[in-house]
């Protein structure tokens, strides 16, 4: 079976050409690390994927200054240990490319942190902090209401995040990506909607020299719906490289991508949206939206908002703008007594503050508050 | 099945209103790309040797340089069977009567003559390789305006022509530029003095007829400090069964408080691979817009692009591409600012009727430089049926923080409710969906000057009647 392209680039026999992406041959993982999970069917299908993992240098990203990668230090498995048969089908269901293959492949054999888990309670709230540096989890949520608060506050870190959403049920996941000043993170989310079931989504970037995150939203079934929002604070130096992609199979789907972040100092953002409504597809809405606030001289915004529409009975969108703060704003507070400082504070506080109020339902706004002290 | 018979009919259809060209060419090189063809081109010609050597040079980056792994697949162009230089057999004309018959009636189908007897000034036209028709009103001499076919110009202004040859689209740009630098061919140089505003639109068309062969047409437009002008470029092929390459260059270069307004309307055959580079770069307070119209080609990759070097400069880029039954046109545009306080406004519609591939691909970068700087991008696809697809894939970089972006895109069709209401009103579906199409390029039609905005029109027609008629 074949993995979820993140770009499809075909239409009636015709074809658009993709960039090659650079690879280079450096030091990498071997056979060495690979250890066994006690699981003979998962190691089998780890061992496949190790095959396919070899076949592929690590990728040069211009953009976020990817020249080279150093691999983890790997020291067992854990994972996906408890695996049947019937998730290791599941697995295959939800393969996928990722931002690049190569990471996900390595989540997928070295997994040091992670679980496959199967959800049916009604009504379940969940938050897991990642303790290691590759991790790779799979969840079949087959109905009931369940929210997922992941944190990922390491130096580095490599991960994989599959979720299966079953007919009719709910899920939101809180994903907070807290990386260490120069560490690199790279994480893949992929979401599978079935008939009538949701999807919410909250998504924060901070911190890391590099920090790329990638998350689509494949609606397989109809009338789901799944609204994305995305939020990045990015400072001291760092580049975030962000991809929110949903694709639409089925009918009468409604998705929405809703993003906004600061840049300050010398730093970069690269938000990256990729709109795929598929032949078929009819009655699909599809929206994107991101704005990004520049707040020093050096900082940079790049995005790439693709949109690829191959069925017109849809309404599709997308728009994306940056400016710097808005000194009318700035101004209006400062005659209501705020200094210039408070008022610009507050303003990119602001920003968040959707954010702010959903991590309130868990006692984690500290997390927020701390990560957002290098911006103001 | 039922579907493949419908494009086949739709394509029988389409080649009806294509009219045939039947030109004798005076000789052919053999097909190929080498060495011994680039310096018979340029023997042909007889070129001063820079140019030679430049030639040369070019042949030796193509050589080098690897294919771009991007785009419209490519994989049909078989550069070893393109003939790089056709000549015609006729001599070049002086007046529009002494033009050949058969090349004539070839022009008369795109409106030439009845635009000519009007108002329009200049008139180059390139049949293949070279222009055979070349009109400059006395006015347009006494205002000192230099507007010659490229041959004459690498002869008649050497320097002038070696100041801006291939500066903006260097052949090490892509192996394309390489591929052009080695073997163009015709094309025009316009030069508009310092102060000179041309008070009539210049124009050129570029006519293809012979089979399998490659078009390499390069133009310059060099417009002198605050002067302006005027240029529209049309471009049209009959219909073979062989692939038909167009790789032509244009350069553009506009200083400073100058005005260009460059329109385009493409109408190449089905059978063409239309990979044409467009550049300009405005200085202070300079203004460059950019029209343009793609209906024709199989495969297009055209980005008008500007470089708004100067403070104060502007750019505007208003396009439409019209993709039918077989067609995959990667079209859009580059915007990048450089100078202080420039603005850029990139208005992008397309169509895709009949299973056609519209592909929207811009790049706008505002340099730290480029402060105070202003740009919106918009792109707006219009799907008429669900067997065609629309895609768009803007690149936007933002390097400085005192600057505003803006970008939206939209895709949607043509709503059932508004077809009803014209029926309503008496139309039948074809007329109403074609007046809703017609109020959707309103925008680029009102651009044109009268005659192209008829054709287009006229086109338009053509096109929605030959996918869903």
């Amino acid at each position: 079976m074949g993995y979820e392209k993140t770009l499809k680039l075909e239409h009636r026999g015709m074809r658009a050409m993709l960039p090659e992406v650079k690879r280079n041959a450096g030091a990498d993982l071997d056979v060495r690390d690979f250890f066994p999970s006690g699981n003979d069917v998962l190691d089998r299908w780890r061992l496949r994927r190790f095959r396919e993992y070899q076949s592929y240098g690590f990728p040069v990203w211009r953009r976020v200054g990817l020249t080279s990668f150093e691999p983890p230090r790997v020291e067992g498995y854990r994972g996906l240990e408890n695996i049947d048969e019937e998730g290791l089908a599941l697995l295959e269901e939800l393969d996928f490319e990722g931002s690049d293959r190569k990471f996900v492949l390595m989540a997928d054999v070295f997994s040091m942190a992670g679980e496959y888990v199967v959800v049916s309670s009604p009504q379940e709230k969940v938050v897991v902090e990642v303790d290691q540096d590759v991790a790779n989890s799979l969840l079949d949520l087959r109905g009931g209401d369940l929210t997922l608060v992941r944190i990922v506050r390491r130096e580095r870190f490599v991960g994989n995040l599959r979720v299966k959403v079953r007919e009719k049920a709910r899920f939101k996941l809180v994903n907070l990506h807290l990386v260490g000043k120069g560490g690199t993170s790279i994480d893949n989310v992929f979401l599978d909607v079935e008939t009538g079931a949701s999807v919410e989504v909250y998504d924060f970037y901070s911190g890391g020299r590099v920090n790329v995150g990638f998350l689509a939203v494949r609606f397989s079934g109809e009338d789901a719906t799944a609204k994305v929002r995305p939020y990045y604070a990015v400072s001291s130096g760092s580049a975030t490289d962000v991809l929110y992609q949903m694709r639409f199979y089925g009918r009468r789907n409604e998705g929405t991508v809703d993003s906004k972040g600061v840049v300050t100092g010398e730093s970069k953002v690269v938000f990256r949206g990729v709109l795929d409504i598929l032949p078929g597809a009819k009655d699909t809405v599809a929206h994107q939206r991101n704005h990004t606030f520049l707040i020093s001289g050096s900082a940079k915004a790049e995005a790439i908002p693709s949109l690829f529409v191959g069925e017109n009975d849809v309404v599709a969108s997308h728009a994306h703008s940056s400016s710097p703060l808005d000194e009318t704003a700035v101004f209006y507070l400062m005659t209501r007594g705020c200094s210039e400082t408070e008022a610009r504070e507050l303003l990119i506080k602001g920003t968040f503050e959707d954010l702010r109020e959903e991590l309130r339902n868990f006692e984690l706004e500290a997390v927020l508050d701390h990560a957002l002290e290098g911006l103001v | 099945m039922r579907d493949y018979e419908r494009v086949l009919r739709e394509l029988k259809k389409m080649e009806e209103w294509e009219f045939e060209a039947k030109a004798r060419p005076a000789f052919e090189l053999p097909p190929g790309l080498d060495r011994k063809l680039v310096l018979e081109i340029s023997k042909a010609k007889d070129e001063p040797s820079w140019m030679v050597e430049h030639r040369l040079k070019c042949l030796r980056i193509f050589e080098e340089m690897p294919e771009p792994s991007w785009g419209v697949d490519r994989s049909e162009i078989d550069l070893s069977r393109i003939v790089a230089y056709v000549k015609p057999g006729v001599a070049r004309a002086s007046s529009w009567d002494e033009v050949p018959e058969e090349i004539k009636r070839a022009f008369e189908r795109l409106g030439i003559p009845e635009a000519e007897r009007k108002y329009l000034a200049g008139l180059g036209a390139q049949y293949d390789s070279e222009m055979v028709y070349k009109n400059i009103k006395e006015e347009l001499k006494r205002l000192g305006v230099v507007f010659l076919d490229m041959d004459s110009a690498v002869k008649e202004h050497p320097e002038l022509v070696k100041e801006y040859f291939m500066k903006l689209i260097p052949p090490t740009d892509n192996k394309y530029a390489a591929l052009h630098g080695a073997v163009w061919s015709g094309g025009t140089f316009l030069y508009v003095p310092k102060g000179v505003k041309v008070p009539m639109p210049l124009q050129s068309y570029f006519l293809f007829s012979n089979p399998g062969a490659g078009q390499f047409e390069h133009t310059i437009i060099v417009l002198d400090e605050e002067s302006e002008v005027t240029y529209i470029e049309g471009c049209t092929a009959p219909k073979y069964d062989v692939i038909n390459l167009h790789v032509g260059a244009v350069e553009v270069y506009v200083k400073k408080g100058a005005r260009l307004k460059y329109l385009t309307i493409q109408n190449w055959s089905k059978n063409m691979y239309n990979l044409e580079m467009k550049r300009a770069i405005a200085e202070e307070d300079a203004v460059v817009t950019w029209v343009s119209a793609s209906f024709g080609s199989y495969k297009t990759m055209v980005y008008p692009a500007t470089i708004l070097k100067g403070d104060n400069s502007v750019s505007e880029n208003l396009s439409l591409s019209f993709a039918g039954p077989g067609q995959h046109l990667d079209t859009g545009s580059k915007v990048i600012h450089l100078g202080r306080n420039t603005r850029s406004t990139v208005d992008a519609k397309s169509i895709s009727i009949g299973g056609g591939w519209s592909f929207y691909r811009g790049l706008l970068k505002i340099a730290k430089t480029a402060k105070g700087s202003k740009a919106s991008v918009s792109c707006i696809g219009l799907m008429v049926d669900h067997e065609s697809r629309s895609d768009t894939v803007p690149v936007i970089e933002v390097h400085n923080a005192d600057s505003d972006v803006g970008h939206e895109a939209r895709i949607g069709r043509i709503g059932d409710d508004q077809i009803f209401y014209l029926m309503s009103r008496g139309l039948d579906e074809f007329e109403a969906k074609s007046l809703i199409i017609k109020g959707f390029i309103q925008p680029i039609v009102q651009e044109l000057p009268f005659e192209y905005a008829v054709e287009l029109n006229r086109l338009i027609d053509l096109e929605i009647e030959s996918s869903i008629g």
